[in-house]
C-alpha cells in the first residue's frame, strides 16, 4: 500500500517536473513551512475540512501549470459544451420518450414530462471534467446538476497562486458563482443551502459557498432538503436559525434524490410550479446523466463538440462489451468516481457485482469506451490529471484539478491548484 | 489566543498525527459564546498505558468531556487528536433559539468548542515528543444524543469513517501495534467506529477497551465479523445499485456524497 503522508510528501517534493504533457506540467514545491501555513489557511479559512483522506494528503505541494493556449482551448470547449447542453435538455424536456432514456426515477421522470411551467433558475453552473489523452483531450462526464470543488479551485487555488508571481489562477468560479447567486437574490436576500447530513464532505461546499455569499450582502443558512416546505410555488425554511419564505434555494443535493423527500414536502417545487429560484435549474439533471449520449440520435440538435469530446457511450445490453477492455461500466448518476467499474481496477468479485447490477437495472447504467489518459510527471510520480472547467452562466470560470494514481479519479485524489502560465 | 494559535497547539507541524486533526471546530472557534472557564476531571488514570508501550488510544466521550481527556493524555505523553466533525451553524446565527432558548442543532459543539480554547493554552505549555502516540478525540454523541431530532434542527450530525484515521499499516509502519477504546460503556460501541476499530483489527493492531467510570483493567476487545445478513444485505444493495456506506462500512446506508461531483 503507498503511503503519503505530509512527511514523505515533502521529501518526495523538492523538485519541478517541467516536462509538458498536453501543455501541463508540475511546478516547483512549496518548501515544507509554507505549504504547511498554506495547508492551514485553507482549512480554517476555506472551509477545506476533508484535507486528509486516509493516509493520503489531500492538498498537492505544487502547482500544475498549463499553457495558455491551451486553457483557452479548454475554455472554448467548455463553453460550446454548455450551450449544447442546454439546447438539448430544451427539447429533451419535451419529450417523454427521451427522458425515458436518462435513468431518472420514475416520479422525477413524472415530474420533468408534466406541461406545468418550470420552476425559475438563479444560474447555472457546470463541471466538465477534462482529461488529457493518447487522442488529446477528451472530457470524461459532465457534473452538470451539482458541481462541487469551488473552495479547492478558488481559495486554495488563489493561496497558491500568490507563491508563483508569474503564474495566475484560470479564474474563480466561486466568486463567479456567487455574483450570480447574489444577484438573483438581491441584497438582503435569504438564501438556503441544502446538503444531504452527514456527509461533512457536502456541509463543506455549502459552508463555502454561503460565507462567499455573504460578502455581497445576501443572508444564509444551511438546511436539508426535508426542511424546505413549499407552498404556491414559494419555498419556505422551517428551521431554529430561520423560519420564513426564502428568496433563492441552492441544492448541493442531488436532483434524483428529491423524489425520496415525503410528497407533502412538495418536492416537485424544486423542478416545476416553484416560484422561489432555484440553482442549478432543473433541467439540469437531463445533461447530468452519464447517459445523457443515448439521446443524441434522436435529436434535432447535432452537438458537435460534446460528440467529439465525449468517448462512445452504448446501452450496457451487450454484455459481450462488459468483457472487453475497451469500455467500462458506470451508473447514470454517478458522482465521485465510486461507481465508475474499470475491469483492471477491481476484483473480480466486484466486476460481477457491477455486471450484475448492470443487468438487473440496465436503465441505471451505460458502457463507455475507455480512453487512455496520458499521466503528467510529477514530483509524486506519473499521475493522471483530471481538469474540471467550471462555466457560469455560459461563461468559463476557472478549474478545478486533481491527480490520481489511477485512471478513476475518486475520492482518493489529490487537489492541486492550476495556475495558467502567462509567459508562454 | 487566535483560531490559528488554538489550531497549531492542537496539531503542532511536528508530529505526524497533527494531519488528521479535523479542522471544523477550529474553523468556527470566532464563533461567539465559545470561551469556557470549565474544565473537567478526567479521573483516574491508572488505565492509562505508558507511552512506551506505543499504544494508539481512541477516546469516546461526549464532546468535552473527550478534549479534557485529551488534555490528561497529553500530560502523560500522548498527543491528543481532535476528530470532531459536527460543523456548528455557520454564519453567525445564535446556537440558543431567542424565543425559545432551546438548542438549535442536533448535536451541540458549543461544550466542545469551549474546551478547545482552554485545552490549547494547556496543551502549549506541554513538551509533548514528536514521536508521541497518537490520543484520537471523537465526540460520543456525534450522532446526536439518542432523542428523536425536531423537524426544524440543524442536522449537524456525523460519522467517522475509516478515511478519518491513519490505516492500520500506517499505525505499524509507525510503531503502533495496539489501540485502546476508551468509553463509558462498551454496549455504546457504535457502528462507524466499529468499522475502524473492525479494519485496525484486520490489519493486526490488537484492541483493547476500558471503561473510564469504572476502576476495572483494559480488556481485550474483539470486533466480530458483521452478521452474515449485514454481508448479504450489503452485496444486495450493491447488486441493485444502491450505495455502499462511504469507507467500507456496511450495515448503514446513507446517498453518497456529491462532493465529487
Amino acid at each position: 500500500m503507498t503511503i503519503t503522508c505530509l512527511d514523505e510528501l515533502r521529501a518526495q517534493t523538492s523538485a519541478a517536473c517541467p516536462v509538458p504533457v498536453g501543455g501541463l506540467w508540475a511546478g516547483n514545491s512549496l518548501d515544507p513551512g509554507s505549504f504547511a501555513a498554506l495547508r492551514r489557511r485553507v482549512m480554517l479559512d476555506g472551509c477545506k475540512w476533508d484535507v486528509q483522506v486516509g493516509d493520503t494528503t489531500a492538498l498537492a505541494p505544487f502547482p500544475l501549470v498549463m499553457k495558455r493556449s491551451v486553457w483557452n482551448q479548454l475554455a472554448t470547449h467548455a463553453e460550446a459544451l454548455t450551450a449544447e447542453a442546454a439546447a438539448a435538455e430544451q427539447e429533451i424536456v419535451k419529450r417523454p420518450e427521451l427522458l425515458r432514456l436518462l435513468g431518472l426515477p420514475p416520479r422525477l421522470q413524472a415530474v420533468l414530462s408534466d406541461h406545468e411551467p418550470l420552476t425559475p433558475a438563479a444560474g447555472r453552473v457546470i463541471r466538465f471534467d477534462f482529461h488529457f489523452t493518447t487522442e488529446g483531450w477528451r472530457i470524461s462526464e459532465a457534473n452538470s446538476d451539482v458541481p462541487g470543488g469551488f473552495s479547492e479551485a478558488s481559495h486554495f487555488t488563489g493561496l497558491m497562486a500568490g507563491h508563483f508571481p508569474h503564474l495566475e489562477p484560470a479564474g474563480n468560479p466561486a466568486e463567479s458563482w456567487c455574483r450570480v447567486l447574489a444577484a438573483s437574490a438581491g441584497v438582503g436576500g435569504q438564501v438556503a443551502f441544502l446538503s444531504a447530513p452527514p456527509l461533512l464532505e457536502d456541509h463543506q461546499v455549502n459552508a463555502f459557498l454561503a460565507a462567499n455569499l455573504r460578502v455581497y450582502g445576501c443572508r444564509t443558512c444551511l438546511a436539508k432538503p426535508e426542511q424546505i416546505q413549499w407552498h404556491n410555488g414559494v419555498a419556505y425554511l422551517a428551521t431554529n436559525s430561520y423560519r420564513g419564505p426564502l428568496d433563492l434555494v441552492v441544492r448541493f443535493y442531488q436532483a434524483e434524490w428529491l423524489p425520496n423527500l415525503p410528497r407533502s414536502n412538495g418536492w416537485r417545487c424544486f423542478f416545476r410550479g416553484g416560484r422561489t429560484p432555484v440553482a442549478n435549474p432543473p433541467l439540469s439533471v437531463i445533461s447530468e446523466s452519464k447517459r445523457f449520449p443515448l439521446t443524441w440520435k434522436h435529436l434535432s440538435i447535432p452537438l458537435p463538440t460534446w460528440r467529439r469530446l465525449l468517448p462512445e457511450v452504448r446501452e450496457p445490453h451487450d454484455i459481450s462489451l462488459f468483457n472487453h477492455p475497451e469500455w467500462l461500466l458506470k451508473t447514470a448518476y454517478c458522482n465521485n468516481g465510486e461507481d465508475v467499474c474499470i475491469r483492471e481496477l477491481m476484483t473480480p468479485l466486484q466486476w460481477w457485482h457491477a455486471k450484475l447490477s448492470s443487468r438487473f437495472a440496465p436503465h441505471k447504467w451505460l458502457a463507455q469506451r475507455r480512453f487512455q489518459s496520458s499521466p503528467v510527471p510529477t514530483p509524486l510520480g506519473p499521475r493522471h490529471v483530471c481538469i474540471g472547467i467550471y462555466t457560469v452562466n455560459g461563461s468559463a470560470a476557472g478549474a478545478y484539478a486533481r491527480l490520481s494514481q489511477t485512471a478513476v479519479t475518486d475520492y482518493a485524489a489529490v487537489d492541486v491548484a492550476l495556475l495558467i502560465d502567462q509567459n508562454e | 489566543m487566535n483560531k490559528d494559535e488554538i489550531f497549531a497547539a492542537w496539531a503542532p507541524d511536528a508530529s505526524i498525527w497533527s494531519q488528521w486533526t479535523k479542522p471544523v471546530l477550529f474553523a468556527h472557534l470566532d464563533v461567539e459564546g465559545t470561551a469556557s472557564d470549565q474544565t473537567a476531571s478526567p479521573g483516574d488514570l491508572n488505565w492509562c498505558p505508558a507511552v512506551e508501550n506505543k499504544v494508539a488510544i481512541v477516546v469516546d466521550l461526549a464532546g468535552a468531556e473527550s478534549v479534557w481527556l485529551g488534555i490528561a493524555l497529553a500530560e502523560r505523553g500522548y498527543r491528543p487528536v481532535p476528530l470532531f466533525n459536527a460543523i456548528p451553524l455557520p454564519g453567525g446565527h445564535p446556537v440558543l433559539d431567542p424565543f425559545t432558548g432551546r438548542k438549535v442543532a442536533a448535536v451541540d459543539v458549543l461544550p466542545t468548542l469551549g474546551a478547545l480554547r482552554p485545552g490549547a493554552e494547556r496543551l502549549a505549555r506541554l513538551p509533548i515528543a514528536a514521536a508521541a502516540p497518537p490520543a484520537f478525540l471523537l465526540d460520543h454523541h456525534r450522532q446526536g444524543d439518542g432523542r428523536a431530532m425536531l423537524p426544524d434542527e440543524f442536522d449537524n450530525r456525523s460519522v467517522c469513517f475509516t478515511t478519518d484515521f491513519p490505516s492500520a499499516n500506517f499505525l505499524l509502519a509507525h510503531g503502533i501495534q495496539g489501540a485502546l477504546l476508551v468509553q463509558k460503556a462498551r454496549s455504546d460501541l457504535s457502528a462507524d467506529l466499529t468499522h475502524v476499530l473492525r479494519s485496525w483489527q484486520q490489519g493486526n493492531v490488537s484492541l483493547k477497551f476500558v471503561r473510564v467510570d469504572s476502576p476495572a483493567p483494559p480488556v481485550r476487545l474483539e470486533i466480530p465479523k458483521p452478521p452474515w445478513y449485514g454481508t448479504m444485505f450489503q452485496r444486495a444493495f450493491m447488486a441493485f445499485g444502491l450505495h455502499r456506506a462511504r469507507g467500507g462500512g456496511f450495515g448503514a446506508w446513507m446517498p453518497g456524497s456529491s462532493a465529487g461531483g
